[in-house]
């Protein structure tokens, strides 16, 4: 059976490699909304309100990439302390077997004091990483939300575009790949709750 | 950990290292991953210490579950000391290694993958439908040891040979080879023991194809330069510490 600080070790790697895909996708969303803003300037009064829109699109792009730094950063230290903790665990599993074969006058004081150590650490790692996964889920959910705001802006683009005449078109397709962005990055912040859900059976949801 | 793209058609080749976050006074190793229709082979995975950024790093590329396979060019620390760790996240994975160290590598933890033992002469692997050549490289440095080469990408991952010792941040690839030399000589020197070992590897290497020669320490090699690298380092003498006992 995998150790518990396995499954916690690759579920923040696995949590880590959605955000950055879904990171990655958001810095062009965010280039998207920078192209927005321009062209609104450029058409002028018709797209005073896609200006405005624009502004949202950039602060949310923005918000989202700054979530997903946190993330990552999380996620890294996370992976690295998961594996330290693993390897205390596998060495205190060793220090066990050998306090099995020694009688109590065989055993030396410093394996007695490490035993009872690596229990303690146990429990405060347990602590630890449950806290770690519940920040993490706050995060993604945050996350979760400013990305669904961008997706009522899309939609309120469509609305707008009509308005700007000649440049409807090319509007309507910037919205429609901005919409497909949307939905990507959405898959990948998913993809990173089930990971968590699943290690955690759902503790937060 | 930082990732670089060295292959890029049918299939890929990513390699791993230069990370931030190791501790100063572990020596800074390449990690190499192969991947041909959702299946992956990772090269020399590196030292326990570096574990977490490997896993964190491969698993932007490819699902753990297409790590199908792992390779050992020999037995030592900085190349296989993660396997216990390894062992856990890929059970079913598969350990290509020389036959010679197979009793030595499982000290590491190896309870679930499975050891397939390379023999002296090397052997053909496949990768999801592509073929990769473990190339004998034995006494370079260890006495049972192994290079791979990838006769579609015409890459050849050289182990230790071609490494060099720098500091932290070095770039990636060779730029100036005459400078390079440096900080290559002393490795060789000392680390490589038998020169008829080094020039029996020259032979065999320069009949092979290779447009990319990429070490596990350093920087990697491309055209012109791995022909430098060839000529260097047959008329470099090695094994140099016994004459320093005299």
């Amino acid at each position: 059976m995998r150790h518990e600080n396995t499954l916690q070790t690759v579920m923040a790697a696995n949590v880590a490699a959605e955000l950055y895909h879904a990171q990655q996708i958001t810095r062009s969303l965010s280039i998207s909304s920078k192209n927005l803003r321009v062209l609104a300037k450029r058409i002028g009064q018709n797209a005073a309100g896609l200006a405005v829109l624009a502004s949202f699109y950039d602060e949310c792009s923005r918000e989202t990439i700054s979530l997903a730094d946190q993330v990552s950063q999380m996620t890294v230290t996370t992976t690295g302390a998961a594996v330290k903790e693993w390897r205390a665990s596998l060495f205190a599993r060793e220090l066990e077997r050998a306090f099995d074969s020694m009688t109590e006058e065989q055993t030396p004081a410093i394996v007695k004091q490490l035993l009872a150590g690596s229990a303690q650490r146990e429990k405060t790692n347990q602590k630890r990483m449950s806290h770690f996964n519940r920040q993490l889920h706050d995060l993604l959910i945050d996350m979760q939300k400013n990305i669904r705001s961008i997706a009522v802006i899309a939609v309120n683009s469509k609305i707008e575009a009509p308005k700007t005449g000649e440049h409807s078109e090319v509007l309507l397709g910037m919205t429609q790949k901005v919409e497909e962005m949307i939905k990507r990055i959405l898959q990948h912040i998913d993809t990173a709750l089930k990971y968590l859900s699943t290690h955690d059976r759902g503790k937060y949801t | 950990m930082k990732t670089q793209v060295l292959y890029q058609d049918q299939h890929q080749w990513i390699s791993f290292g230069r990370d931030s976050d190791k501790p100063d006074n572990i020596i800074d190793s390449n990690q190499f991953m192969v991947i041909n229709n959702q299946q992956a082979i990772l090269l020399d995975p590196g030292g326990a210490e570096l574990f977490a950024p490997m896993l964190s790093a491969v698993v932007k590329h490819v699902a753990l579950e297409q790590i199908t396979q792992l390779f050992a060019s020999h037995q030592d620390p900085d190349i296989i000391s993660s396997l216990g760790l390894w062992d856990q996240v890929l059970p079913d994975a598969t350990l290509h290694g020389p036959w010679l160290w197979e009793g030595f590598i499982r000290h590491f933890g190896m309870n679930n993958i499975t050891y397939d033992p390379i023999p002296d002469e090397g052997k053909t692997i496949n990768l999801g439908g592509l073929s990769l050549q473990f190339i004998p490289a034995h006494y370079l440095h260890s006495s049972g040891n192994f290079h791979l080469y990838d006769p579609v990408a015409k890459i050849l991952f050289s182990g230790d040979v071609g490494a060099a010792l720098e500091p932290p941040g070095s770039p990636m690839f060779v730029e100036d080879f005459d400078q390079h030399v440096e900080n290559m000589k002393l490795f060789h020197q000392r680390w490589m023991p038998s020169n008829a070992a080094k020039n029996n590897w020259v032979q065999r290497v320069r009949k092979l194809d290779i447009r990319i020669m990429a070490p596990q320490h350093g920087r990697i090699f491309q055209g012109e330069d791995i022909g430098r690298f060839l000529d260097w380092f047959e008329q470099l003498p090695v094994g140099v510490a016994i004459d320093r006992n005299e």
